[in-house]
């Protein structure tokens, strides 16, 4: 942290002493990167400066000085980051190429000349692939934060980068969040380069896009904007680049902070950009002109413009069988739509409408109430309150843990709250049916918003009836009706009554997607040719032709 | 966004108003409310209104759904619902209309007139319009504080009414019907009765017509349960009360109900033993699986209102009926056999009709089959509005001819019945 | 609220359809059987389908006017073909229907959740949250309106079906003769007093300009008429099936009254609940569009630039609004005001431009597209 400090402050030094420049300029300034710093010309100045910069004590920032093997008088510096670097790449490519090379030397005596003498040991002495000459003192700094080695040869005004990247990370492993059945197992990690790679591995067309920049002044994350070039409107990769670049922060660790910056609506409860762990998914929203966002040090992809539907959309709908999937999917608009309201329902129906129920129900439920001490709305409220306790608590609980906890946490608390007198059964099987309606949500962003949301609903409800739960859901429809997700309305798949049944409320067979969803305004619709199933069509026609024969015969 | 923050920031504030200015909301919790499942009227001898309810007390767990528990609270008021506030002000719950399944109206104040006391049960906006009316020859409170196998009496006769609502048992009553009867001109409301079985004397009606075969009639008594009942304790859903506009009339015993259902709507059941000898030795147990009723009008008769005095209108019933029990000789096995045996039940259903016309027409002059609404519908309104005032005195005039013409369908599982000869 | 219904706002026709079938039928279905009944009796449903011809002329009459004038509104339209002065009273005309269109939308909306539904909650209370949600959809502007129109209109339509469906076992479908009900005259009677909810179509003067296909607007224009005056007179349809013409007469709301009668067994047979609720989704969204014209309208008329002053007076003008008249009476009185005299009124003022666009000596930059 201290070192950028420095760097910033010597930035700022070469531009000059005008310090009572604005604050709005010197913001910017923060991020347009640091100027020119020329690099000394002995080894020993090299070593003082780098560590003025470093600070002293920095174990991780190893300097070694090394003297060519081929003609010791010459002397240089090797500058890396241990733990950002690959030790055996240092040792084969740095220390053993210059130190203790087999062959024969291969000018003798070495040219004097510092350009000369750099180009030589390029292309003689570093076996190394991506190996570039530097003369700015801090761009060396900058690249050997990315992992890079750099070697300073005496005299030269020069460094020499090479690529030794190789820092300790997680492999690639199972999805956590977004588990399937069926379908890959694969999850990003939190190294762009091997999320770039699972990408790659899935669109293996040049037109494909990985346009970098970096975000935040410290943190100096990495950020990749995907998109397939010919497919995704350009006009939102141009949004999502600006609105990237206008973001001005130190640190932008997550793709959730970069999110949180550049969605349209920050205060709405439902979330206008999807987040996946699944390279599977994430390749399925880019090839349908989606535009991807991925974050170094972030193992959740971001995906623009999303609308309520995508939500409800899971990575299995497209691997299990199309019958299946629709009505599983259709099953968790049901679902959501009763995590939302289900409470509220109980509570306007219990405290307002109670001539709605069966008589028999109406007694059952009255019975059970008998002795609660509290009204209905208050045993809701507490009830519920306690659901999303046990969900927080088992949620930050190891894995096996957490899922015991929940189980045992709900079992044992309705029990207990049931036989002390202090809800009534039929409220926590209310309850229960809710929070399971509420995980089958796919997505957890929007199970948040469900969350949330259902609790003004349920003061609604319990306040004026069913007609304060219609209330509340006009409101909440309208204000959905006023999202947008980059610009693109947040409803607009529902309300096109064509497609409501091919992937919105139902999931139609996967040949039958001619074309890609109309929302991201694709450049080019037809995602598929209308030649598929060609062959059941033609066995049809001549299964029909022979019967007619047959016919004909007999 | 700041458009949208500040103003759910201004719902929010009108929304904490709206509680405040209301005093917190208007929930009632469930087992505040008194639930009411019957409810019974019934006019007492200084005029006053005797007013029953039957109050479901909430049960716990499941030995609670085997037994409802109830609380039959009565009081008498100037009006029906001068006795309901005072019922209310006694009662710890709010006593609500929303689940009333049975409404029992006792015959005296039937036949003083129903039109104020059903004022205020149309004005509650809780009232299930689908309850069930009945009119009741015994005491009303006898009926509705029998309870039948851990069921409450309104529950109870809720079930056997709605088992009837589609067969010619009893009229399928209910308050709505009621309503809408007493008001049009062209059709009069006909009331199910519901009365106790008792074991001294034989199931009958109180008025018009309790003659020989109302025993038949009683089918509804207490079929269902296994184990025997005390018949006394029983409902008798049992022939229906005539009302003239609000005021009962008289009574049409089980036959005659049975018909005047038959005319009035498609029904899909009644059960009858059918007399096949005058002896009473032989006879048929006859299901009438369907029957509708289609009336026609001479065409003079609807394009002139001054012909409609007189006019021959034609009633014909069709139906199919299926054989349930036979005992005779004759095993009707021959087409033959078979279209004599229609027309024999033709006839049997044809008596039934001419006798409940009678009854109608002559004695109580009321049109509960609905000749009028079928006048209505067909003849201009200008004619209609002519003729409506005085209806009720140009149905005893009309000469109403009914055919009745059904057809067997069904035989049960056996061909013959068991045969002493064993020969066979 | 600064940006109040945003300029850049646009409806498809198709969701303009559908607002206008909202507008005409979602707050007048409820009420208006027992107004009608008492004069044409049996042949109140003709008679509200026959209403839906004077809905169709204005409609008729407005889509001329939409594609002489195409992207504007009718205060802009007016300012354009009329004299100054005249222009103005046509505008302020107009904002004074909707405010009375609002009004007696809203006290209609608020008895019928209070009477049938809420029936111990304060009026002042309900009038509170409804007009909370409806200033919000307000200010949200129309095209958020149109998208939420979009999700719950096809619920009610869904509503009205289940409604038919259920009374199938329970109605008297013979109730519905003679077709002509009381006689001819007071069919035609019947159907101009119904014409006063399809004429409501008129309050789209205020959003086509944010139409994306103004050519089109008279045809989606009519197809909501349309649409609103049919499911009206379905409603109706299956009241009287349900409860008899006196029947129809005698009940404030022969809507929900018809609801109380159906439901699918003994399970859930107080649908009726839902029903209303689901009714009452779409009256809410009306409701929103008409207070959304309002603003339009007063605003323009008034020449201010935005509609941020006229919006919070009219939020509270339309609290008070749905508290008053107080009693029920007074409140067909009114509602027999508005059936008496707004048909000829929407009538008037789209004809009125036409004319005057007509007889204008030369086409100015009005004229656009000829």
């Amino acid at each position: 942290m201290s070192l950028l400090r420095k760097l910033m402050v010597l930035g700022r030094g070469r531009r000059g002493a005008d310090g009572k420049r604005s604050r709005r300029s010197e913001e910017t300034s923060r991020g347009s990167g640091l100027g020119e710093r020329e690099i000394p010309a002995r080894i020993d100045s090299i070593e003082a400066e780098i560590k003025s910069l470093f600070g002293e004590r920095n174990s991780d920032v190893i300097m070694r000085r090394v003297d060519l093997w081929t003609c010791p008088e010459v002397h240089g510096l090797l500058f890396y980051i241990e733990g950002l670097t690959d030790r055996a790449t240092i040792n084969a490519f740095g220390l053993e190429a210059l130190m203790h090379g087999e062959r024969g030397p291969v000018t003798s005596p070495l040219p004097r000349d510092p350009k000369l003498l750099v180009e030589l040991i390029i292309s003689h002495l570093l076996p190394a692939g991506q190996v570039s000459a530097v003369d700015d003192l801090n761009k060396v700094v900058e690249k050997v934060l990315t992992g890079e080695a750099a070697l300073f040869i005496q005299d030269t005004r020069q460094a020499i980068l090479f690529e030794a990247k190789g820092w300790e990370h997680r492999t690639v492993g199972e999805p956590s969040t977004e588990k399937t059945l069926r379908g890959p197992r694969e999850s990003f990690t939190e190294v762009l380069r091997t999320n770039t790679a699972l990408v790659r591995r899935r669109l293996k067309t040049p037109d494909l896009r990985f346009d970098g920049t970096r975000v935040g002044v410290r943190s100096k994350t990495d950020v990749v904007v995907v998109y397939i070039e010919g497919i995704t409107d350009p006009q939102l990769v141009e949004e999502v680049k600006m609105r990237i670049a206008s973001i001005d922060t130190d640190i932008a660790g997550d793709s959730g902070i970069i999110e949180e910056f550049i969605e349209d609506s920050p205060a709405s409860p439902f979330p206008q950009m999807q987040y996946t762990e699944r390279p599977d998914r994430f390749c399925a929203g880019i090839s349908e002109g989606l535009v991807g966002i991925i974050v170094d040090t972030s193992p959740f992809a971001l995906m623009a413009p999303a609308n309520l539907p995508t939500f409800f959309q899971s990575a299995e709908d497209f691997y299990d069988r199309f019958p299946f999937a629709g009505t599983l999917r259709s099953l968790r608009y049901v679902a959501g739509l009763l995590a939302l309201t289900f409470p509220a329902f109980y509570v306007a129906i219990a405290t307002h409408h109670q001539e709605m129920l069966p008589t028999s129900l109406a007694l059952a439920i009255a019975g059970s109430h008998l002795s609660v001490p509290f009204p209905t709305i208050v045993e809701a409220l507490l009830m519920e309150l306690a659901l999303e306790l046990i969900r927080e608590s088992a949620v930050r609980m190891p894995d096996p843990v957490g899922q015991t906890m929940g189980f045992v946490g709900a079992l044992l608390l309705g029990d207990a709250a049931v036989s002390a007198g202090l809800v009534s059964p039929i409220m926590v099987i209310v309850v229960a049916v809710t929070g399971l309606a509420s995980f089958s949500i796919p997505h957890y962003s929007v199970s948040l918003a469900v969350r949330l949301l259902r609790f003004p609903l349920l003061l609604l409800a319990s306040w004026t009836g069913l007609f304060g739960l219609t209330a509340g859901l006009v409101a909440i429809v309208l204000h959905l009706s006023g999202l947008t997700s980059l610009g693109v309305p947040y409803l607009q798949p529902l309300l096109h009554t064509g497609d409501l049944f091919k992937d919105v409320l139902w999931r139609a067979p996967v040949f039958k997607h001619r074309l890609r969803p109309g929302f991201p305004r694709p450049q080019d619709r037809v995602r598929q040719g209308s030649s598929n199933r060609q062959w059941a069509r033609d066995d049809q026609d001549k299964e029909e032709g022979a019967d007619g024969e047959n016919r004909v015969r007999e | 966004m700041t458009r949208w923050l500040s103003l759910s920031c201004l719902g929010l504030v009108l929304v904490c108003l709206g509680l405040v200015v209301s005093g917190c909301g208007t929930a009632v919790d469930m087992e505040d409310v008194g639930f009411v499942v019957a409810l019974g009227v019934d006019s007492e001898d200084d005029g006053k209104v005797r007013l029953w309810l039957e109050v479901a007390e909430p049960g716990m767990g499941v030995e609670s759904l085997a037994k409802q528990e109830t609380l039959l609270a009565s009081t008498e008021g100037d009006t029906l619902y001068d006795a309901f506030i005072k019922l209310e002000t006694r009662s710890s719950r709010n006593l609500t209309l929303g689940h009333v399944r049975t409404i029992v109206i006792g015959e005296r104040l039937a036949r003083a007139g129903l039109r104020q006391a059903v004022d205020a049960l149309m004005r509650d906006a809780t009232l299930r319009l689908k309850a069930w009316v009945l009119v009741t020859p015994d005491p009303v409170e006898e009926v509705l504080s029998l309870s039948i196998a851990g069921q409450p009496a309104g529950m109870f006769i809720g079930s056997l009414m709605q088992r009837e609502a589609q067969r010619a048992g009893a009229p399928s009553s209910r308050i709505v019907d009621l309503v809408t009867h007493i008001e049009e001109r062209g059709v009069q409301p006909l009331i199910a009765r519901v009365g106790l079985a008792r074991e001294s004397e034989s199931a009958g009606g109180g008025g018009g017509g309790a003659e020989g075969g109302a025993a038949q009639g009683s089918a509804s008594g207490g079929d269902g349960s296994g184990t025997s009942m005390n018949l006394s304790d029983m409902f008798v859903l049992n022939g229906a009360a005539v009302f003239k506009g609000d005021k009962m009339v008289g009574w049409l015993d089980a036959r005659q109900s049975a018909a005047a259902v038959i005319i009035n709507s498609r029904i899909q059941g009644y059960e009858f033993i059918h007399k096949l000898s005058a002896d009473g030795d032989e006879s048929i147990g006859v299901n009438l699986m369907s029957a509708h009723a289609e009336v026609s009008i001479p065409r003079e008769c609807l394009a002139d209102a001054e012909k409609v005095e007189g006019c021959t209108v034609e009633v014909k019933v069709n139906g199919l009926w299926g054989m349930r029990e036979l005992i005779s000789d004759d095993q009707f096995m021959t087409e033959e056999g078979v279209v004599a045996l229609n027309k024999s039940i033709s006839v049997r259903l044809k008596r039934d009709t001419d006798d409940m016309l009678r009854v109608i027409q002559t004695e109580l002059g009321s049109d509960v089959i609905g000749i009028g609404e079928v006048f209505r519908q067909r003849m201009a309104h200008s004619n209609w509005k002519k003729i409506s005032g005085e209806w009720d005195t140009l149905f005893q005039s009309l000469n109403i001819k009914v055919i009745v013409n059904v057809a067997g369908r069904r035989r049960g599982q056996i061909l013959r019945s068991l045969s002493e000869d064993k020969a066979i | 609220m600064a940006r109040t219904g945003s300029e850049n706002d646009h409806i498809r026709t198709g969701q303009f359809a559908v607002l206008v079938a909202e507008i005409v039928f979602s707050t007048g279905f409820m009420a208006v059987g027992s107004v009608i009944a008492t004069i044409s009796e049996s042949a109140a449903w003709l008679g509200t389908l026959l209403g839906a011809a004077g809905g169709l002329i204005v409609a008729w009459l407005c889509g001329t006017l939409v594609r002489l004038y195409p992207g504007m509104n009718l205060p802009a339209i007016a300012d354009t073909v009329l004299p100054k002065a005249l222009s103005k009273l046509a505008s302020l005309s107009f904002a004074a229907y909707c405010t009375w269109l609002l009004g007696i939308g809203s006290r209609q909306f608020i008895i019928a959740i209070w009477i049938p539904f809420l029936e111990s909650t304060s009026p002042l209370t309900l009038a509170l949250v409804a007009s909370a949600i409806i200033a919000y959809g307000a200010s949200l502007g129309i095209e958020a309106i149109a998208r939420a129109s979009m999700v719950f209109f096809p619920i009610a339509l869904l509503s009205i079906v289940v409604l038919a469906g259920l009374s199938v076992p329970v109605a008297h479908p013979a109730r519905l003769l003679p077709i002509i009900g009381a006689g001819l005259p007071e069919l035609g009677l019947t159907a101009l007093i119904t014409s006063a909810y399809g004429t409501e179509c008129i309050v789209g003067l205020a959003f086509v300009s944010h139409l994306n296909e103004p050519s089109r607007a008279g045809r989606s224009m009519s197809w909501g008429v349309l649409v609103g005056m049919t499911l009206m007179s379905a409603v109706l349809a299956v009241a009287t099936m349900l409860l008899g013409s006196q029947g129809v007469a005698r009940v404030m709301f022969p809507a929900v009254e018809a609801a109380r009668l159906v439901g699918p067994g003994e399970f859930l047979e107080r649908s009726e609940v839902l029903l209303l609720a689901i009714w009452f989704s779409v009256g809410l969204l009306k409701q929103a569009a008409v207070f959304h014209a309002t603003t339009v309208s007063i605003a323009d008329a008034l020449g201010l630039r935005t509609r941020t002053p006229v919006f919070i007076p009219l939020i509270v003008a339309s609290v008070i609004l749905s508290l008053y008249p107080t009693t029920v009476v007074s409140v067909l009185h009114s509602l027999k005001l508005f059936q008496r005299y707004t048909p000829w009124y929407a009538l008037a003022l789209p004809a009125l431009l036409l004319t005057a666009s007509a007889l204008r000596p030369v086409p100015a930059e009005g004229r656009r597209r000829e």
